[in-house]
């Protein structure tokens, strides 16, 4: 019964450093990325670009026309 | 492709503080948080100048640089914007921005900052446009609707400028001129018999 015990708690102890060691893991599976390059969410906004120019261009001779 | 920018005229700039409400009201920035303020460089002197001073929106711009999470990105209208799900509240982007743009919302122990704040030319952030989600993070975006930055669209005396870069520095150079007497008609500089200086704080309180 202990010898059971004891092959049980060894191979309990295996599993934990192995576990532990991550040698599990598959190395391919981690994402690497690029120093400064944005790696978030994309901006929808940009899509507007086309219209947009010519639109804050007018808005500008509309609400900050000098005087 | 527009590049957008600021441009506060420093003879025009009445420390009036509007900019800054505007900023605050338009985005509901919390209490602590200043994405734009007035500075004054010798207050109470005759002569004394003020700006309003928010993030510049650098075309090299060094918080951008220095971020090692990489969360600022550059629309494709010269606006740096951030990423608020990446940023880690490091600081070192206030270390690095000149203009002390960069806004922290805490200041709990062990140096906890939370997500970085900062002007953002009313252009919003990543999430989807007029989103609840993008408004709590950034505030309105104004740019996506067709309307440029508050602050400067409400300022009385026309100091803040925002705009095209192009334009911008059209209508100021245009500005420059016409207070040094000359005048400025369809990019040609027409010369005029200086009558003293035109413009300016000897103008409005003279000796």
């Amino acid at each position: 019964m202990s010898a059971l015990t004891e092959t049980a708690s060894r191979l309990l102890m295996t599993g934990t450093l192995l576990g532990l060691s991550a040698c599990y893991e598959d190395p391919t599976a981690v994402t690497l990325h690029q120093a400064h390059v944005y790696k978030g969410k994309v901006d929808e906004h940009e899509g507007h670009r086309i219209w947009h120019a010519d639109q804050l261009r007018l808005r500008f001779q509309q609400v900050q026309t000098d005087r | 492709m527009a590049r957008m920018k600021f441009l506060c005229d420093e003879e025009r700039c009445i420390e009036c503080n509007a900019c800054v409400t505007a900023c605050k009201n338009e985005h509901e920035v919390p209490w602590g948080v200043n994405r734009r303020r007035v500075i004054t460089l010798d207050d109470g002197v005759p002569g004394e100048k003020s700006i309003s001073v928010a993030c510049m929106h650098c075309t090299d711009a060094p918080c951008q640089a220095v971020c090692p999470v990489d969360c600022f990105y550059t629309t494709e209208d010269g606006v740096v914007l951030h990423d608020k799900d990446l940023c880690i509240g490091c600081g070192y982007c206030f270390y690095a921005c000149p203009f002390d743009a960069p806004q922290y919302p805490q200041k709990e122990a062990f140096g906890a900052r939370g997500k970085m704040d900062k002007c953002t030319f009313c252009a919003g952030g990543p999430e989807e446009d007029h989103s609840e989600e993008e408004f709590k993070k950034y505030g309105r975006n104004r740019l996506a609707e067709g309307k440029l930055p508050l602050c400067a669209e409400m300022c009385s005396t026309k100091a803040l400028l925002a705009g095209d870069a192009n334009v911008v520095s059209d209508l100021f150079r245009e500005r420059v001129l016409r207070r040094s007497g000359n005048e400025a008609v369809g990019g040609q500089v027409r010369l005029r018999k200086r009558r003293g200086k035109p413009w300016g704080w000897d103008t409005a309180y003279p000796e």
